[in-house]
């Protein structure tokens, strides 16, 4: 991975500051020996000093401010908190989350001794694996995480949901409309405001509950907090927040190779190098006209070093083959005096035989966003100024073009490694700056490394061959990641071992291996449920093929199964009420008969009818079967976007070897605390009621999580032991 | 010194020759607007500005703590530690670029007072006239031993002469007579010293006034290179220096009616660093 890092690394930072300082201290010194002037030395100079000294006043004003109203505000926060206050065990709550931390490997790991920091951590308080929702997919989870609440009262089954007018999938969590408000002036249609953005996602998460009571939460990268809600303290974005062009992620694979095309989750972009130079363009978000706003690129090749130098706009940047670039902003022109600024990172492949060049997706610029990616708004801008530019992104690590093979190991773990690095900065100025109050902040690098690298870890599997070169494979990456986590919750555990804090490691679901696919729409037709139009042209996306009149169910997305009913889907067939039932009981008994012809184990450990195993407002919303797939299985990449292919079961060869969207009994996450918790099945939706009693809040009526029994600092429990308990618990909703 | 002078003078000759004829306030305006565009440039790339966008963007984030994070005081006053920190490091950078711009400003600034500070002596008006001599000088006037006497050109008539307090400065009541660029002679024993006195309407001399010429060095800057257009009495003459009252005046008070706008410096640094502050995004400056 050296190869991999950014140009600018701490010790080269360190070595440019303290030559500023030596030319700083002789223009001092050459300054204090000049004759007395009093002119004025030029505009630029001169704002410059009379900018600082300016900030200079500001910044004891304000400071001044602060003081004489520091008690007048604290008072306002003692009658807020008055309520929770005496109640209050624990000045602070800390909430460090490992999405998809497997609790088997995390237990081998351990007891092959290499994570010190866990065992610390455990032999403090305590560890036990938690139990996850069903679905156990990240945005369903990390909903329930906040809300308390299982996916009936939080309405986010999936990551997809489906268009009931047309069948068309839709994200799950967000309504984005691209209609904007018009007026009409002269006779033309003049839009202004904001394209809509509503999330979808219910319930009130529980630092809401905490703002309430005057206690302060900080709330780093928590799954499906886009659009940002308000609430006392500040959030960044995670899962689902879309990039520039409103997608979920688009690379953009620049070729002298190939021709324009199509990747999934990106797309390919045809050059042609003339002498040195390609000239292309970054894509960027729809203009006023629909179609893509460009913004044109120059690179000019160095045949000697094999590297190239990249101009857009006014700036120029070094690529050097097989090192990323640092985040470079790029400016899109919407209209007169308009424009919106995305960062991306650029990997250079190679400059010959053919010019190959990767581009990340365009992530907002959170100096400056498009849109609101943070509460409050210049929370992004706080961060960004603190820490520089950083990924914000929902899905902020490619692994689609990994999936696609633009990406090697290396070119995805790099993005993995410095996302999380981004992270862990933030994170830690919360934790600096929130002394009272909550910090909650979630790292992804866990599961998108184990997605992807699962193959080298499971000798079964059927992409262990032909993802990327032998010397490009990195077959250790799920360990190291383990190693990492490990050192980050020792860091942690440093800054929280105390009797005023209390911190819980947790992962929403744990993991395991995804060799095979099952197209759910090739067994629905098998099994007389669905039918193809005679016209059906192959590899059509979406269910496009799909004769509604004569189809009683189809899969889209990852959890499950939909019934076309009638008055509900806009070409429904099913009568709602009994015959609907009827029907989920009868193909939840076949699902569960379900076995591989080649290795003739069962693929499905339970299929659950949604009406049974959610409860809540929302219950009729969720897919109508939720498929509970055994080890190894899941629904094929074909069928959850509603392509349908020609054998129900298939191999999965993609570098996405591992997921964790199976039986949420045989994906459990993990939950440490630096106190002992006095509970034998904790589940993912406990810690939110846990973290308001431990503010002394009481948990709201509609919150399904119960409060854990969490002992006071050193006490231990009797009977108990700091050893991993074995028994899997079931999860809460099934 | 005075070659670098002459070429001072020669260079903004040349280039106030196009203007001469606009009327001060726009031709002042026109000079602060290039300068102010010139100097940023020369503020770009004399700065460091990577270093100068780092403190800018600590003093912003330091800010935006204190907003966001405002019921913690430690945080506060942390932050409010930092601006001022960050805002002393931007007056650390700033010092390379003011050594650098002092080069061109310092006697651009000299032609410029030259041109807009001072204003002829209204025709028909009587002014006083001081010569300073050296004390030497002085004490052999005292007696007798010399002789100091004031002439002027056709057009300025010298009325009378007097003395009053300090003995080595000698005063005379001139009356300005006719309009143009007349010049004063002090004669001190064999030896004569010139000074130009410009007569007429606010606008009408086409040359550098000055009010003052002086020899008294009381550090470079502030006569060879800040009047550059007259030469200075040599240090060891007997006259140390010829000032006249009454030139003083402003850029155009009858155009901007705003008062402090009215004094040539201060439309020069407001008309400059608005045109700084336009030209700075285009030209990408950090300041």
């Amino acid at each position: 991975m050296n190869d991999m890092k950014r140009g600018c690394g701490p010790g080269g930072r360190r070595r440019r500051v303290s030559g500023s300082w030596v030319v700083l201290v002789l223009a001092a010194a050459s300054l204090s020996f000049a004759a007395p002037v009093s002119a004025y030395i030029g505009p630029g100079a001169g704002f410059a000093a009379a900018s600082s000294a300016f900030g200079i006043l500001l910044a004891m004003f304000l400071g001044f401010i602060a003081l004489i109203t520091a008690p007048i505000r604290a008072l306002i926060r003692f009658f807020k908190r008055r309520k929770a206050h005496a109640r209050a065990r624990v000045r602070r709550v800390i909430v460090l989350g490992l999405d998809g931390m497997e609790p088997k490997l995390f237990e081998q790991f351990l007891a092959e001794g290499k994570l010190p920091n866990f065992q610390r951590l455990m032999q403090q308080g305590c560890y036990k694996r938690l139990g996850t929702v069903a679905p156990p997919l990240s945005p369903v989870a990390w909903s329930s995480f906040s809300t308390g609440c299982n996916p009936g009262k939080h309405n986010i089954f999936d990551f997809l949901t489906r268009d009931r007018r047309n069948y068309m999938p839709q994200m799950s969590s967000v309504h984005i409309s691209s209609h904007r408000r018009t007026v009409k002036i002269l006779g033309k249609e003049i839009p202004y405001g904001a394209p809509e953005m509503r999330g979808l996602r219910r319930g009130k998460p529980f630092w809401t509950t905490l703002g309430e009571y005057g206690i302060f939460s900080s709330i780093l990268r928590v799954p499906i907090t886009w659009p940002p809600e308000k609430h006392r303290g500040v959030l960044l974005s995670a899962m689902c927040l879309p990039d520039l062009r409103g997608s979920q992620g688009t690379f953009s694979f620049y070729t002298s190779k190939g021709k324009n095309a199509e990747h999934t989750g990106g797309e390919q972009i045809h050059v042609e190098v003339k002498g040195d130079v390609v000239d292309s363009y970054f894509v960027g978000p729809p203009g006023r006209d629909g179609k893509p706003v460009r913004a044109p690129f120059r690179v000019t090749i160095d045949r000697a070093t094999g590297g190239a130098k990249l101009r857009i706009g006014k700036d120029t940047h070094t690529l050097t083959p097989g090192k990323y670039t640092p985040w470079i902003a790029v400016e899109f022109k919407m209209g007169f005096r308009s424009k919106v600024s995305g960062i991306c990172e650029i990997l250079l492949l190679s400059t010959a035989p053919h010019f190959e060049m990767y581009v990340t997706p365009l992530n907002i610029d959170p100096d400056a966003p498009a849109m609101p990616i943070s509460h409050p708004g210049v929370y992004a801008t706080y961060l960004s100024k603190t820490q520089g530019k950083f990924a914000t992104l929902g899905l902020a690590e490619d692994t689609w073009a990994m999936n696609e093979k633009i990406l090697d190991d290396d070119g995805f773990l790099h993005q993995c490694i410095e996302a999380d690095h981004e992270r862990e900065i933030m994170f830690f100025d919360a934790l600096k700056k929130v002394k009272e109050g909550l910090v909650v902040c979630v790292f992804d690098g866990t599961d998108r490394i184990q997605h992807m690298f699962w193959r080298y870890i499971d000798p079964k599997h059927p992409g262990q061959k032909g993802q990327c070169p032998p010397d490009r494979q990195r077959r250790k990456a799920i360990e190291e990641l383990y190693l990492r986590n490990d050192k980050l919750v020792g860091k942690v555990l440093d800054q929280a071992n105390d009797d005023k804090t209390l911190l819980f490691v947790i992962s929403d679901h744990g993991f395991n291996s995804f060799r095979r696919g099952i197209d759910w729409n090739r067994w629905l037709i098998e099994n007389g449920y669905m039918t193809l139009k005679p016209d059906a042209k192959p590899g059509a996306k979406y269910l496009a093929n799909v004769d509604w009149s004569k189809t009683r169910a189809y899969c889209l997305g990852l959890a499950g199964v939909w019934l076309n009913v009638k008055d509900r889907e806009s070409q429904g067939v099913v009568e709602p009420g009994e015959e609907e039932r009827k029907l989920r009981e009868e193909i939840c008994a076949k699902m569960n008969e379900l076995k591989d012809p080649q290795t003739g184990e069962a693929a499905i450990k339970r299929a659950m009818d949604s009406r049974v195993i959610y409860r809540g407002p929302f219950k009729e919303e969720a897919p109508d079967i939720i498929v509970g797939y055994n080890e190894g299985y899941r629904v094929s990449w074909e069928a959850a976007i509603g392509d349908i292919t020609g054998a129900t079961f298939c191999d999965n060869v993609k570098a996405w070897s591992g997921d964790h969207c199976i039986h949420p009994s045989l994906v459990p996450g993990v939950m440490f605390c630096n106190r002992a918790v006095d509970a034998d099945a904790p589940r993912l939706m406990d810690i939110g009621p846990t973290a308001l009693a431990m503010f002394g809040v009481p948990t709201p009526d509609i919150m399904d999580g119960k409060p854990l029994r969490v002992l006071n600092w050193g006490q231990k429990i009797e009977t108990g032991t700091a050893l991993p308990p074995q028994r899997k618990p079931e999860a809460a909703a099934v | 010194m005075s070659a670098l002078n002459r070429l001072s003078n020669w260079l903004f000759d040349l280039t106030y020759a196009p203007m001469a004829e606009l009327p001060p306030w726009a031709s002042l305006g026109v000079i602060s607007a290039v300068i102010g565009v010139v100097m940023l440039l020369a503020y770009k790339y004399t700065s460091w500005q990577s270093q100068i966008g780092k403190a800018r963007d600590e003093i912003k984030a330091r800010m935006l703590a204190m907003k966001l994070f405002k019921d913690n005081l430690g945080v506060t006053l942390s932050a409010q530690g930092g601006v001022i920190w960050s805002s002393f490091k931007i007056l650390l950078l700033s010092i390379p670029p003011i050594l650098v711009a002092m080069i061109p400003m310092v006697p651009l600034l000299a032609q410029l007072a030259g041109r807009y500070q001072f204003a002829p002596l209204p025709t028909g008006s009587v002014t006083e006239v001081k010569v300073a001599l050296s004390d030497a000088f002085a004490e052999k006037e005292q007696h007798g031993e010399t002789e100091v006497s004031l002439e002027a050109t056709d057009g300025v008539v010298v009325l009378d002469r007097w003395r009053q307090g300090d003995s080595r400065q000698m005063w005379w009541r001139v009356r300005a007579d006719r309009p143009g660029m007349h010049t004063l002679t002090v004669r001190v024993g064999d030896q004569t010293f010139m000074k130009q006195l410009p007569v007429g309407e606010p606008g009408s001399i086409q040359a550098a006034i000055s009010p003052k010429l002086t020899n008294h060095y009381t550090g470079m800057l502030d006569n060879t290179m800040m009047l550059p257009w007259e030469p200075a009495p040599p240090a060891d003459a007997p006259v140390r220096s010829i000032e006249v009252a009454g030139l003083m005046t402003s850029v155009a008070p009858d155009v901007l009616p705003i008062p402090i706008l009215g004094n040539w410096i201060v439309y020069f640094l407001v008309v400059s660093i608005l045109f700084a502050l336009l030209f700075k995004p285009l030209f990408n400056v950090r300041i």
